[in-house]
């Protein structure tokens, strides 16, 4: 069984109201880095909130590490597994102290003081935030506090992290931050990340990339081979990275996807042009 | 003459308490009639703060900011005139919708404006084909649209108030791709028919570099810079310590001048093409 299974998974928010999602079925493994994109209005968060019970599947069954998504009785291991980061960074922070804000989630779960002490000073280093673990949170900028909610979740010792949107309203600077953070919770400590995002460039770090459109997933498969349907993409309302567009436009056909790789392959046309004569 | 002239604008935050802050420090700007300009800076580098003076919801501690040649806070009274002449447009505006149908929440400015049934009926007519909603729309509630057509109503109810200046906060924050794209063009020819001034905030930028006649950089609340895009995103490494960045393709033609080429930097996908465009040739004969 994998680690996150959708069977047959269907959702409206009401009876007469058009269907969200329909049918799908997916599954990810543990350690996956699943970025989602789709249009506005195409169901990505939706499909991020059936993962950790936030919203229930009106048919089909979601399961995470074998837990039933939809059961009541056991939403609370549901929840420790699954964290979940949000847009607007100023919504999610409850505390006036960087660290007792992290310290908020492994409180409330009944953890012994000790263990929080060491679990928060963990987190805020995994982050890159442990220096800031005294001051208040408003005066951080987005990207910063997006890892202090990023560290929040770290310190109740999750398997799967959920960023939705997460770097909607930062700028570059915080944007390269979080992604940064979140690469190395996946490549180092092995946690599963699914990525909700509208930035084209981001989606091409992940190792899978899903798109959703009218209520199910229309491409899967690694990044290369996702933006290598070009016409796919642009009909769902998507965008191909800048590079992979220049390189359409020039008539090459190889998928490229960011800035060094499209440098290297001008080279060779350059070389190319040379050689013939001109 | 400039459209709006902001003079050592300083704002400060709490003042007078521990937590006193200096948002935006000796700020001067000349913004000219019929510019695009964006302005580009970190989060908390104070955009926003700054915007919010250009209309007079902000009064500055020290500074002017001129309308026309006039201080816009020189009459105290005046200042919900100079509010229907300079459009501000927050973030995520479609939060702010909360009338029963797109045509009452757009007539929403106008009617305040105490305009006749006819101008308002007019005015929200032209805004609603500005920002492309269909007409069958007017009747239906905001609330059954989609984000991205929630923001444009948000936005015609600003258009339909006929500022000569339209200030935008990261108007297309949030939206996928063909949104942004909408929503950029929908602008650039909105100021293209009407020949009126639009200064935008954003952090992508992609979106800059294709729209912007004219580029602000703000960082820890002064101008850091400011000239053509070719002049700004030329700076790649001040941009980076800033907390910005560049356009992508940008980064592509950095690489290829450091491996000892010597192209002329580009900063959208069409004037990279152009540029290749001899190379192109060759492999089209071929």
């Amino acid at each position: 069984m994998s680690f996150i299974e959708f069977k047959n998974v269907s959702f409206n928010y009401d009876e007469s109201e058009k269907i969200i999602l329909n049918n799908i079925s997916a599954s990810f493994e543990k350690g996956d880095f699943v970025a989602v994109l789709g249009h506005n209005g195409s169901g990505k968060s939706t499909f991020a909130k059936l993962i950790n019970g936030l919203l229930i599947a009106k048919s089909g069954c979601v399961t995470v590490d074998g837990i039933d998504a939809s059961d009541e009785n056991t939403r609370i291991d549901l929840l420790q597994r699954v964290g979940m980061v949000f847009q607007n960074p100023d919504n999610q922070i409850v505390a006036s102290i960087v660290e007792e804000d992290v310290a908020f989630g492994p409180e409330n779960l009944g953890v012994q003081p000790e263990e929080i002490r060491k679990r928060v000073d963990k987190a805020l280093k995994t982050v890159g935030m442990y220096e800031y673990r005294k001051k208040s949170p408003h005066n951080l900028s987005g990207g910063q506090k997006q890892r202090v909610a990023i560290a929040g979740i770290l310190a109740m010792n999750p398997q799967c992290i959920i960023m939705d949107e997460a770097t909607a309203m930062l700028d570059p600077k915080g944007r390269e931050e979080v992604m940064s953070s979140v690469k190395e919770l996946n490549e180092q400590l092995g946690i599963t990340i699914i990525y909700i995002t509208h930035f084209m460039e981001e989606a091409t770090l992940a190792k899978r990339v899903i798109v959703l459109d009218d209520g199910g997933i229309k491409l899967d498969g690694t990044p290369k081979s996702v933006f290598s349907h070009y016409d796919t993409i642009k009909e769902v309302g998507l965008d191909v990275p800048q590079p992979y567009e220049l390189m359409r436009k020039l008539g090459v056909n190889e998928c490229v996807l960011n800035a060094d790789e499209c440098a290297s392959i001008l080279e060779g046309l350059i070389e190319n042009n040379v050689d013939s004569g001109n | 003459m400039s459209i709006l002239e902001i003079e050592n604008l300083t704002h400060i935050y709490s003042k007078k308490t521990p937590f006193e802050h200096i948002a935006i420090k000796d700020i001067n700007l000349n913004i000219d009639k019929g510019e695009i300009v964006a302005i580009i800076g970190h989060t908390g580098s104070g955009k926003s703060t700054l915007i919010q003076h250009m209309n007079g919801l902000f009064k500055a501690d020290r500074g002017t900011v001129y309308y026309n040649g006039s201080d816009i806070w020189e009459n105290k009274k005046n200042i919900r005139n100079i509010r229907f002449k300079i459009g501000l447009c927050f973030q995520y505006p479609e939060y702010q919708l909360f009338e029963e149908t797109v045509y009452k929440d757009i007539a929403f400015g106008p009617k305040n404006m105490g305009l006749s049934e006819d101008e308002i009926k007019k005015r929200v007519f032209t805004a609603a084909k500005y920002m492309e909603i269909p007409k069958e729309y007017l009747n239906m509630s905001p609330f059954d649209l989609s984000g991205g057509e929630k923001r444009r109503v948000a936005m015609a109810g600003i258009l339909a108030v006929d500022p000569d200046i339209l200030v935008l906060d990261e108007p297309t924050a949030g939206l996928d791709p063909k949104g942004r794209a909408t929503l950029f063009s929908i602008i650039t020819n909105y100021q293209k028919q009407t020949g009126k001034t639009v200064i935008f905030v954003s952090h992508s930028m992609e979106d800059v570099a294709k729209v912007a006649q004219r580029v602000v950089v703000i960082a820890n609340g002064s101008i850091a810079m400011q000239g053509s895009v070719e002049e700004i995103f030329s700076k790649a490494d001040e941009l980076l310590e800033m907390g910005l960045s560049i356009p992508e393709i940008t980064k592509v033609f950095i690489k290829l001048n450091e491996n000892g080429h010597n192209f002329k930097l580009v900063y959208t996908v069409d004037d990279a093409l152009n540029q290749l465009r001899s190379i192109t040739e060759v492999r089209d004969n071929e």
